[in-house]
């Protein structure tokens, strides 16, 4: 026991100061994109369709930088989490937008204080899944904000989905979703279960998640990184978040 | 027996397609199982059909560790032939898969189930005359008398993770045996990859074969192009680079497996640590490619930035602390009697059957296997040389266990190294962009990601795009290991068991 105790004061207290601060962010990380007015974009640069003449699809991006080539900057903005679809469209010549908080969703009613998460995956690369687990860690530690991740869709406030959804998985996705009670709200987190990201025109998958189930939150990204992820569930809940 | 039969390939090297030889069923069968008799590695068998006929062509690639170098050979098969599986139990995964895609039934092969549960294969009758397809639908060996029951767990798990679905036949306590059968997570990424407009775009589905093995299979599939358009030479900044990329990919995943096992016996000290080890070394990774994965660092021609002398002192400076984090962590494990009691004598799996079955990378190094493609098959563009970490002999869940602890403390070594060598790491780390596939070409290219060998083999048409394209997780080859280690353990030890492997679901599509 004793070493345990001396192991806990050499590795110390980690948990890093996010929410109340920005995070660490790595130098090159790429965020929300910007396209400049004058940008001339070139959509057969982009891997998933996201890219158009005149805007971007962030529900589709996964943020690979091919892009950057025809004038699309990724910036450090990491709260890109949005309440409705068509909020991840970034148009051309648009600023930052202004993140939106909203303390009078249902969800904000409910789980402010507490928000238990069921999540399941639906097909994918595991990447979205690995990076949720982070926030368990102690290095995140989602637990001291309410936030908590639950063996059974009985105990759940709310089912994160991951994945393209493959027909294999779409029966247990849905059963999954049946044994919820109400209310129960629905976060499509990564490219992938908000549009199929890379694998969109598989014939084995039936994303996007929104046409299956009513979706609440969309959380983009290839995987969404661990902030991304992190603030977006405090905003579900009505909070806000570490400004940069 | 005459083996030149074979067409020989080193890694990263192509050839033209027509050198492939086809000779006659009964002669590929020997020649193939007197190969791997005499140990060489089954690399991939799979069916492909011949234009407007009902023959299929059986190409089966081997790697020879003694040659270090890879073996291919074809013959033609109708709708059944002599299954291999009895003789070499390293093809059980591959002919199912066979049967599944081609409706061909490896005859002599008893119990052979479907992989992927594939709704529109396109095969009716199917090989197993299934009116409707159904995930996890299938005959299992279910075991008689009033004492044994079935557990069946999947493909929701409780914890975040993949889903896979798990029977477990047991006798009171003791698993007797498991089936697994996967196939939740198939997205057909082959087919996509083939119907991607450029290489490009292809890259990127291959990072998402296994999404924690992003670096390893883009490594593998640039090696892939560079040899099928002529060999590209990688300047020795690149090579670094992706070895370092890859190496990061390997402590974080092997940190993460260790913190889990202490996680699941419930040693809680390092398991907590490792979860926030493992993130140090992802975010290490993200300084390199702007993303914790490593997504689209590595490209054809090598490494898509390099890294300045304040970067490289910034790694060096992280690592030098978090290394040591990571070996204090995982020594304080090691060191506890009651968590050594869980992992010794459980979960083992004979070096026996670990070579009969083909078990691969740290599994397979467990069971005192020398497998290890750094080694074996060295990288075409390996500058450096590759590290080998050695091999222990129990096969069990403390075997694997110390297998990931030396190699995550060895990569780390490996960086440090390179970092410290002097080498530019800022300049001349992609040479020009690769030109296009040559028309015609075969190519085979492997390289050893942190579960083991990742496969990847391709044939381009005469316009030089790729018409065939097969791809092979290590996780393919081990999912066996894990029944077996199963067999007269308690359910209760499966988190355990399942874990030491810490295989990927939906490593090629499953």
């Amino acid at each position: 026991m004793f070493r345990a105790l001396s192991a806990r004061l050499f590795q110390g207290y980690r948990t890093n100061k996010f929410p109340a601060a920005a995070p660490a962010l790595p130098e090159r990380f790429r965020g929300r994109p910007v396209i400049a007015a004058d940008a001339k974009l070139d959509p057969s640069c982009c891997p998933t369709g996201a890219l158009g003449k005149d805007c971007l699809d962030m529900g589709r991006c996964i943020f690979c930088g091919n892009c950057s080539k025809c004038g699309v900057v990724f910036t450090k903005e990491y709260r890109l989490g949005a309440f409705d679809r068509s909020s991840l469209i970034v148009k051309q010549g648009e600023e930052l937008p202004e993140v939106v908080v909203k303390k009078d969703t249902p969800m904000a009613k409910l789980c402010s204080k507490s928000l238990k998460i069921r999540q399941v995956s639906a097909g994918g690369c595991s990447a979205c899944e690995l990076d949720f687990n982070v926030l368990g860690t102690l290095a995140w530690d989602m637990g001291r904000l309410g936030i908590q991740v639950v063996a059974s869709p009985r105990h759940a406030d709310c089912l994160l989905v991951t994945g393209p959804v493959s027909k294999n998985m779409l029966t247990a996705l849905k059963k999954t979703y049946d044994a919820m009670s109400e209310p129960k709200f629905v976060i499509a987190n990564g490219a992938c279960a908000i549009s199929g990201g890379l694998f969109a025109g598989s014939d084995e998958i039936c994303a996007p998640l929104d046409e299956i189930m009513k979706v609440d939150f969309y959380v983009p990204g290839c995987p969404p990184h661990p902030a991304v992820l992190l603030e977006a569930l405090v905003r579900f809940k009505g909070g806000s978040a570490g400004a940069i | 027996m005459n083996t030149n039969i074979f067409l020989t390939l080193e890694n990263g090297q192509s050839a033209d397609a027509g050198m492939l030889a086809g000779v006659e069923f009964n002669t590929f069968r020997s020649a193939v199982t007197t190969a791997v008799k005499n140990g060489c590695r089954v690399l991939d068998l799979f069916a492909e059909k011949k234009d407007n006929s009902n023959i299929h062509k059986l190409i089966c690639i081997l790697g020879d560790p003694v040659r270090r170098c890879f073996k291919l050979l074809s013959t033609d098969v109708g709708s059944s032939y002599n299954a291999l599986t009895p003789e070499c139990g390293a093809f059980r995964w591959f002919e199912r898969d066979i049967a599944e895609r081609t409706g061909i039934i490896p005859s002599g092969f008893e119990d052979i189930k479907p992989l992927r549960f594939i709704r529109n294969s396109g095969i009716h009758p199917d090989a197993w005359k299934r009116e409707e397809i159904l995930p996890g639908d299938a005959v299992c060996k279910e075991l008689g008398g009033s004492s044994a029951h079935e557990v069946a767990v999947g493909p929701v798990h409780a914890g975040v993770i993949e889903p896979g679905h798990f029977r477990f036949q047991c006798f009171g306590e003791e698993v007797h045996r498991l089936e697994i059968f996967l196939g939740y997570q198939h997205r057909n990424i082959e087919k996509l990859i083939l119907s991607a407009p450029n290489n490009d775009f292809a890259l990127k589905l291959i990072e998402t074969v296994s999404g924690d093995s992003s670096c390893a299979y883009a490594w593998c599939f640039s090696q892939l192009l560079e040899a099928l358009s002529g060999g590209v030479a990688v300047p020795p900044a690149g090579s670094a680079l992706r070895i370092i990329s890859t190496a990061l990919e390997r402590i974080a995943n092997n940190t993460g497996t260790l913190g889990a096992l202490a996680g699941d016996v419930a040693f809680l000290p390092t398991s907590s640590f490792c979860g926030r080890i493992r993130g140090e070394y992802l975010n290490l990774t993200a300084e390199l490619a702007g993303n914790r994965f490593g997504r689209g660092y590595i490209v054809p021609g090598g490494v898509r930035y390099g890294i300045d002398r304040e970067v490289t002192k910034k790694i060096l400076d992280k690592m030098e602390k978090v290394d040591r984090e990571l070996e204090h962590a995982l020594k304080l494990m090691f060191d506890t009697p009651s968590v050594l009691d869980r992992f010794e004598n459980l979960g083992t799996v004979s070096g026996e059957d670990a070579a009969f079955y083909g078990i691969t990378g740290a599994a397979g190094r467990a069971c005192g296997l020398k497998c290890d493609a750094r080694h074996d098959f060295p990288p075409a563009s390996g500058s450096i040389e590759p590290y080998i970490t050695g091999t222990a002999n129990a096969g069990s869940v403390l075997a694997r266990a110390q297998i990931y602890q030396r190699e995550a403390l060895s990569a780390t070594v490996e960086i440090k190294e390179i970092l410290n060598s002097g080498i530019d790491l800022n300049s001349n780390y992609q040479s020009a962009p690769a030109a296009d596939c040559q028309p015609n070409r075969i190519a085979v290219s492997v390289i050893e990601a942190w579960r083991g060998e990742v496969m990847q083999y391709a044939v381009t048409d005469e316009n030089g795009k790729i018409k065939f394209f097969r791809c092979i997780d290590p996780s393919l080859h081990n999912w066996r290991a894990l029944e077996l280690a199963m067999r007269g353990t308690q359910i209760s030890d499966f988190p355990i068991c399942n874990k030491s492997f810490n295989l990927s679901y939906c490593g090629v599509d499953l």
